[in-house]
């Protein structure tokens, strides 16, 4: 009789252990997989590893334009994530602040790059800019990509502000603070998380984006998502594995940063 | 200090009208309790004041000067709010000291007059409360906090929004002393919202009773209490017994009113309410006004039999709730003294009431 009360108190428990532990292996898996490859001493991607070595790594260094495609894709991240944080940010402000004809269909359109499959949008916009005579360039990827990260930004900025008491901005307003100092004073601090996690949201977002670099990337420039899989069209050796390791890397210190600066609970609005 | 003085002020948030032609004037230095339910206009009349809501007709004026097109931020109006609204993200001493950066006082004036304003609202004293954050803090230390940050900009007029409507009963009370106390101290023009009578009565130098949008009455604590013109205002500002019906006679210098459930009663009416026979007229009596005595022992012309139906011991008062023989509930405040040899009174006890005259209110028609 012991041992079944005793199978009835656990059992609950450790169906729960066991879902969470086999979620986070779904998850983390495939993560450490690619890590454990990228040290392989292997000339093929292979698993398991037969031995251990850093070559890939110093190979990096020697893959053709590898570099100059990773800082493309930096400045292009930065540079959309600003754009996407300044637009996104206002039109959250009129969104949320102000009722006027059309505004739920505003809202539609502006998450219509969610529900559009990107593709479709990439194609759209170089029809676009073909039509207005504009050649591909740095430029056109940047309006591509803040396009499609523009709801990132105004789904969490719409949250923050939602969240805020509005009469906070009226009390700094009775303090003597103009519209302006009351926004930067006390709207942008108490909004930041939201910022924060649309920033970051928009930065990844336009990182690691294939489908809309492909139609309005130019000749010359190649972002790092491309030229990673120009790469393993060609070889499949576990370069690629270190590329994809430097990337997890990144993508942690990013996480930490996030961490130290507004707490992640917070950023991701949980 | 100054005055405040709204003229036809007039605000409509689509079809709702929450200020209709309010006129309104504040002396400097007054304590002024915006009285009512909710979704009189109170807080609107108040908002309007700090420029928060913009009439659509009217003109408010402070210290003689128009305030049309002058934005929030130059009007200065300091305001308390209902849930405070401190700032969640700087902490105590910049809470208080935003009203002064902002205004671009040298950082060392800043410092000093922060800890005369904690002085000022009792909160000097706890250690390192300057560098504490809202959240830190219980609902009365934000309250002080809140006062603070409205006071240190040293406002022309103070605006509280239901300001202890978030505490509980004993430090609701102790703080409207305090608070009290320190608009005396510094005799600064108040306006203050609430939908508390007691309150209302126990700050207000005046009291505005506010129905739909209007004033109802305006007067002091004693004369909306003890004179209220209307049904409403009568309700409101405490509790009261009313009779309705018709003057039947003129009866011994006064009139004879018979009730809608028959009984009659004799009242005299003031001068400036002139009634005749066969007008219709509503009457109040504030029931600690009503004196209860044994039935062979009665003081009055027509005084009526009642027979006691509930009894509510409240310590220092009892309430007791009467029928007469012609129907007419009254409710009875009576203070707990020493019964001496007299039994006390009981359920299904019937009882003579009595009244003087003149405390029977006759109220204008609604």
């Amino acid at each position: 009789m012991r041992w079944r009360r005793r199978i009835a108190t656990w059992a609950p428990w450790g169906m729960l252990y066991g879902f969470c532990g086999l979620m986070l292996l779904f998850l983390v898996a495939p993560i450490v997989i690619v890590l454990l490859v990228s040290f392989a001493d292997a000339e093929f991607v292979y698993f398991p590893p037969p031995g251990f070595t850093l070559r890939w790594y110093a190979h990096l260094g020697r893959m053709e334009g590898l570099v100059p495609s990773f800082l493309l894709s930096l400045r292009l991240a930065l540079l959309v994530s600003a754009l996407a944080l300044l637009l996104g940010t206002t039109a959250s402000l009129a969104l949320v602040r102000y009722t006027f004809p059309g505004r739920q269909w505003l809202n539609t359109f502006l998450m219509s790059p969610l529900i559009f499959p990107p593709i479709i949008t990439g194609i759209a916009l170089l029809q676009f800019f073909s039509t207005l005579g504009i050649r591909a360039t740095f430029f056109t990827l940047l309006v591509g990509h803040t396009l499609i990260t523009i709801p990132y930004v105004v789904r969490n900025v719409t949250a923050s502000l939602q969240g805020l008491r509005s009469n906070v901005e009226e009390a700094a307003r009775l303090l003597g603070a103009n519209p302006w100092q009351t926004f930067w004073h006390i709207t942008l601090p108490l909004i930041k998380p939201g910022l924060v996690a649309g920033g970051i949201f928009a930065f990844i977002t336009s990182f690691d984006n294939y489908t809309i670099s492909m139609w309005l990337k130019s000749a010359e420039d190649t972002p790092l998502p491309m030229r990673i899989f120009f790469y393993i069209e060609r070889v499949m050796d576990p370069s690629v594995a270190a590329v994809s390791g430097v990337m997890i890397v990144f993508s942690i210190v990013l996480v930490i940063v996030t961490e130290k600066v507004v707490g992640l609970s917070r950023a991701m609005n949980v | 200090m100054a005055d405040v003085h709204l003229s036809q002020v007039t605000k409509r948030f689509g079809k709702v009208l929450a200020m209709d032609q309010i006129s309104l004037a504040v002396h400097s230095g007054e304590v002024v309790a915006l009285l009512g339910p909710s979704g009189c206009g109170k807080t609107t009349t108040m908002r309007t004041i700090a420029g928060l809501e913009t009439p659509n007709a009217g003109n408010i004026y402070i210290a003689q000067h128009d305030m049309q097109g002058i934005p929030s931020h130059k009007r200065a109006v300091g305001m308390v709010f209902q849930d405070y609204a401190l700032f969640p993200h700087l902490s105590i001493q910049d809470n208080i000291a935003f009203g002064l950066k902002m205004r671009k006082v040298a950082s060392t004036t800043v410092r000093s007059r922060v800890h005369d304003v904690l002085k000022l609202v009792h909160l000097a004293d706890l250690p390192g409360i300057e560098q504490r954050y809202p959240h830190q803090l219980s609902g009365g230390q934000r309250q002080r906090v809140a006062l603070a940050r409205s006071l240190v900009t040293a406002p022309q007029v103070l605006l509280l929004d239901e300001p202890f409507g978030a505490l509980d009963k004993k430090l609701r009370e102790s703080m409207q002393v305090e608070v009290r106390l320190l608009q005396q101290q510094l005799g600064i023009t108040t306006i203050f919202v609430t939908h508390d009578q007691e309150e209302a009565l126990t700050l207000a130098d005046r009291i505005a009773v506010m129905r739909d949008g209007r004033i109802e009455q305006m007067g002091t604590p004693h004369e909306v209490y003890e004179s209220p013109r209307s049904r409403f205002v009568a309700d409101f500002i405490g509790v009261s017994n009313f009779f309705s019906g018709n003057v039947e006679a003129e009866y011994e210098g006064g009139l004879l009113l018979r009730t809608v459930h028959g009984m009659p009663i004799w009242f005299k009416p003031p001068l400036r309410q002139p009634l005749a026979v066969g007008d219709t007229v509503q009457l109040a009596l504030r029931p600690e006004k009503v004196t209860m005595l044994p039935c062979d022992d009665t003081a009055m012309p027509y005084a009526p039999f009642a027979t006691v139906q509930h009894i509510v011991y409240l310590g220092t008062v009892t309430h007791y709730y009467t029928r007469t023989m012609q129907g007419e509930e009254i409710i009875i405040y009576a203070q707990n003294q020493d019964m001496g040899h007299r039994s006390p009174v009981a359920v299904g006890d019937v009882m003579s009431l009595s009244w003087k005259p003149e405390h029977l209110l006759v109220l204008e028609a609604d």
